[in-house]
């Protein structure tokens, strides 16, 4: 267990240290296109990734980093592609926000808010006779699209081994999910259509590996649909009209002298060291 | 026979092995006012009779699409796929940077009877045709469509369009001239006139000429491609005669 721990927090420390390498370019203005940062969230990238065989495929959505950074190899080099321009008008890739990879079993990527879920479908349906099974990366924002419900239906009746997985940072843009909706209890709707549910509090760290891992083995096992809802902190602060945002906002941090997380404690890595005592 | 029986005829000959056909009621009830008639009848396909939910329908598709799978998806009116344009215009520009070698296809109808009520007033293939890179089509007589079905294995998205008002009707004009692009096609020759409809025009303007001794003399070219790709050419050189009228129904 010790070993997969170890895995674990070195593919998130990865994660980490190539997002601070980007965030370093960002400030010198490397890139002409949006990256957006995903500081905090590489916890649930790297237990994904620790749990990912060769035939299974991830879908992400615009807030990649922290998959892109430890499934793609040369991850730099495709990054750095985004700053090349094809001709005045046209940029030489698709941009962070679409990144898919092929060799890293990264068959798309959407930058429209809820666009991979129901992509994500097809993409399980293909590959359920290949025997891999399907993850669809998602966010809070992403669920209140009505193709969330649509493909939770189409995937439980197409008998779909599909992982919807929600990375829950309470933020949409600069609004928070009590100033946006009503809250949504995703056991009751999971339940509602006989899919399982899965719930990762952040700090959970050990419950969280174990439990990613039964969640995993279920969906290859029955082959069907399943919710895995992670609750996320994205690192950083900034500040839209007069009101301070909780949470990092790609390339709009800039004092590279100071730490990046002023308390440590809100910062997942150290949380990962602590509580498995590495 | 009924264009919608020709339609359907040459439909089953032309899906290739391993198509994934899917759509609601395409097993059941009218089997979309029996554009899926004689499915059973293709061989090493999957046919899923799904869920009412276009926009997420297209998205599936699409997801197909990047497996290399070859799909269709069959719609009860083009009106409704307007829930999918996302997919349409955005899923679609992805997959062809992703250089896919894959075809997904929509067929639907256009609901031109005119009595259908506000929600069934989307009758123009070009407007979805500009928005996107989707290769659009309307299947008018059996020799075009013939032709164009051709095109539902290509890469890319490909939708086609059939008139609710038309289709089951008997009409089989002789096809004078092909384009090879498929797309358009004359269907009448004469001195005196030359008339082009665009799309679902080319039936009314076809009995035009059937019954009317005064326009029989007339050169009748018909479009089937919203985006003139290849047509722009035979326009150009046609409009320099005399007498020539456009006709153009959609909306």
């Amino acid at each position: 267990m010790k070993k997969k721990f170890k895995e674990i927090y070195n593919l998130a420390l990865k994660s980490r240290v190539f997002q601070l390498k980007i965030n370093e370019l960002i400030k010198k203005k490397k890139f002409k296109l949006p990256i957006h940062l995903a500081f905090g969230h590489e916890f649930v990238s790297s237990i994904v990734k620790a749990n990912f065989k060769s035939k299974d495929k991830i879908l992400l959505s615009h807030r990649n980093i922290h998959f892109s950074s430890i499934f793609s190899a040369n991850v730099l080099k495709k990054y750095l592609r985004l700053s090349i321009k094809k001709n005045t008008n046209h940029y030489n890739s698709e941009g962070s926000m679409n990144y898919t990879d092929r060799n890293a079993n990264i068959p798309y990527t959407s930058s429209v808010l809820g666009n991979n879920l129901s992509v994500s479908c097809g993409v399980a349906k293909a590959n359920k006779v290949k025997g891999g099974i399907t993850i669809c990366v998602t966010g809070d924002g992403a669920i209140e699209e009505g193709t969330f419900y649509e493909s939770l239906i189409l995937s439980k009746y197409l008998k779909l081994p599909l992982i919807f997985l929600i990375e829950n940072n309470n933020w949409s843009m600069a609004t928070s999910i009590k100033e946006r909706r009503s809250s949504i209890n995703f056991n009751y709707l999971a339940k509602s259509i006989g899919i399982k549910y899965y719930k990762f509090r952040r700090l959970d760290i050990k419950k969280n590996i174990s439990n990613y891992k039964d969640a995993v083995d279920k969906c290859r096992k029955i082959k069907l649909p399943i919710i895995c809802e992670f609750e996320v902190k994205t690192l950083g602060t900034f500040i839209s009209n007069s009101k301070k945002i909780h949470y990092h906002h790609g390339p709009m941090l800039i004092e590279s002298k100071n730490n990046i997380i002023g308390n440590p404690k809100e910062d997942i890595l150290y949380n990962i060291k602590e509580k498995l005592k590495l | 026979m009924r264009i919608i029986d020709k339609f359907t005829n040459y439909f089953c000959r032309k899906i290739k092995p391993n198509t994934i056909i899917f759509g609601q009621n395409v097993t059941t009830g009218s089997r979309i006012s029996g554009l899926t008639n004689k499915i059973e009848d293709i061989k090493n396909i999957e046919v899923i009779n799904t869920q009412n939910s276009e926009a997420s329908l297209i998205g599936f598709g699409f997801g197909l699409m990047i497996s290399k799978i070859n799909s269709i998806y069959f719609a009860k009116q083009l009106d409704f796929i307007i829930l999918g344009l996302d997919h349409i215009v955005n899923t679609l520009n992805s997959a062809l940077l992703q250089k896919i070698e894959s075809s997904f296809s929509i067929i639907t109808y256009i609901v031109d009877s005119g009595y259908e009520g506000p929600q069934s007033r989307f009758h123009c293939l070009s407007e979805i045709s500009s928005m996107s890179k989707a290769n659009c089509c309307y299947l008018i007589f059996p020799d075009d469509i013939k032709i164009n079905l051709k095109k539902i294995n290509k890469k890319g998205l490909n939708i086609f369009c059939l008139s609710q008002k038309f289709s089951k009707q008997k009409i089989n004009p002789k096809l004078i001239y092909a384009d090879k692009s498929g797309d358009y096609f004359k269907y009448n020759s004469g001195k005196k006139y030359t008339f082009i409809a665009i799309g679902f025009a080319a039936y009314e303007v076809y009995e035009l000429i059937k019954n009317s001794l005064k326009f029989r003399d007339t050169d009748l070219f018909v479009i089937t491609n919203p985006s003139f790709k290849k047509a722009e050419k035979m326009l150009r050189s046609e409009i320099k005669k005399r007498n020539v009228y456009l006709f153009d129904d959609s909306r």
